[in-house]
């Protein structure tokens, strides 16, 4: 394993570097467990042989092609009920990388955590906590981020920085900003800026204050809906015909990305 | 046997000068216990668990060993600190939904009868995409899992009941 020391204050400020590996979020979730990982280390490789989708699914990446990490961080004081910040901190960082600094402004977060450009899966994030006395102990931000992989398996769903920006780029240029942004948002949740947060997700959430088409799972009715705002937990408030509910992960689908 | 007969037949012993009783049908064992303040109540199921006036404890899954306490609705001004009180509950931090196991292809985290220990893992819950391993803050023993794999949890909810150390 590679360290490789950068000129973060706090965040990234050390970087394991791996050829390959099954999973950066469980390499960190080790390290963190065998008290080697500290707040801001990142786990890094070229290539995933088991790399974590949501429970169980694979997340496809071709060797040397793209951004597979893993942040370990340590937030103070972080209520396990309000860890969906984690998802916010992660989802921003990931956008404003796309628009701030690839000028890439079709670009969008599908609630919760899936990042899209050009209206196709660009990067994906996995958050996994571990929860002690109702507060988050340690998180492990996995993000599966494509840079220069031009074919999918999974064709017409998956884009990459390369494919929009039409170059190949350099993957470490690409990690140092996105770290850059990462390391600025966890600042903000450290310093309880939860509010400003909630306001830069939903700037960018796809359906906010926008009519999009939704299916509730429950009654399965098909509806035109808007996302107006987030609950304390993170679920998605949606105005459906003129009453707002809240909708859980499984409670509801969005038609234009079956 | 209904749940009604059953709360009958309680009645009929708490009220009576009984101490100690057993009642074994085809349908259910009922062992009933009386000390002298309070008045314990103890019932072994043989099949679901049928009395339906303590729903912390009663969840779908059959186990035939399992002891499920029933509060006589009835007894009056008698304060009831029966058998529950040296149980406690490990509860659910956040909404979401209850995973026993890490993945769907690895073992659960912990099963009934298992040890526990302050600050291992008991469950995983799923929030908003959220992945989140729960430790738990006793150690004991699991004495039962309140909540099906996979299902919706809300804030605050019972998970395990656990005979702490």
């Amino acid at each position: 394993m590679d360290k490789i020391s950068t000129s973060y204050l706090i965040r990234g400020k050390t970087i394991y570097y791996l050829p390959t590996c099954h999973s950066t979020n469980e390499i960190a979730h080790q390290m963190v467990e065998e008290k080697k990982g500290f707040d801001g280390d990142i786990v890094l490789t070229s290539y995933q042989s088991k790399g974590k989708g949501q429970r169980g699914q694979f997340w496809e990446s071709e060797d040397g092609k793209n951004l597979l990490l893993s942040i370990i961080l340590k937030p103070k004081e972080l209520k396990a009920k309000n860890g969906f910040f984690l998802n916010t901190i992660s989802s921003i960082s990931l956008l404003n990388t796309l628009q701030d600094d690839f000028d890439m402004q079709n670009s969008f977060i599908k609630w919760p955590n899936d990042i899209y450009a050009n209206n196709k899966k660009i990067a994906g994030i996995l958050v996994e906590n571990n929860i002690r006395d109702t507060y988050v102990d340690y998180s492990i931000v996995g993000v599966g981020f494509n840079v220069n992989q031009t074919q999918f398996k999974f064709g017409n769903t998956a884009t990459s920085l390369s494919l929009v920006k039409g170059r190949a780029l350099e993957l470490f240029d690409v990690l140092e900003r996105l770290i850059s942004n990462f390391e600025r948002l966890y600042l903000q949740l450290c310093n309880n800026q939860k509010e400003n947060l909630k306001a830069q997700y939903l700037n960018s959430l796809y359906g906010y204050k926008k009519s999009i088409k939704l299916l509730e799972k429950e009654s399965n009715h098909e509806f035109l809906g808007e996302i107006t705002g987030l609950d304390e937990y993170g679920r998605a408030l949606v105005n459906k015909e003129g009453e707002t509910r809240a909708y859980d992960i499984k409670e509801i689908v969005f038609q234009d990305f079956q | 046997m209904k749940a009604k007969e059953i709360k009958d037949l309680i009645q009929f012993i708490a009220d009576s000068g009984l101490g100690e009783i057993d009642i074994e049908t085809e349908e259910i064992k009922l062992h009933v216990k009386r000390s002298s303040t309070t008045s314990q109540i103890v019932a072994s199921v043989e099949q679901q668990p049928i009395i339906s006036s303590a729903p912390a404890i009663t969840t779908p899954e059959v186990n035939t060993q399992e002891k499920v306490q029933a509060h006589p609705e009835n007894s009056g001004s008698k304060k009831d600190s029966a058998s529950l009180d040296n149980l406690v509950e490990i509860k659910s931090p956040m909404i979401g939904t209850f995973y026993r196991a890490a993945t769907p292809e690895s073992d659960v985290f912990i099963n009934i009868g298992d040890e526990v220990n302050k600050g291992d893992v008991v469950c995983i819950v799923e929030a908003m995409k959220l992945f989140n391993e729960i430790e738990s803050d006793i150690s004991g023993k699991i004495v039962k899992v309140l909540v099906d794999n996979a299902s919706p949890i809300e804030y605050d909810q019972p998970l395990f009941l656990v005979e702490p150390n």
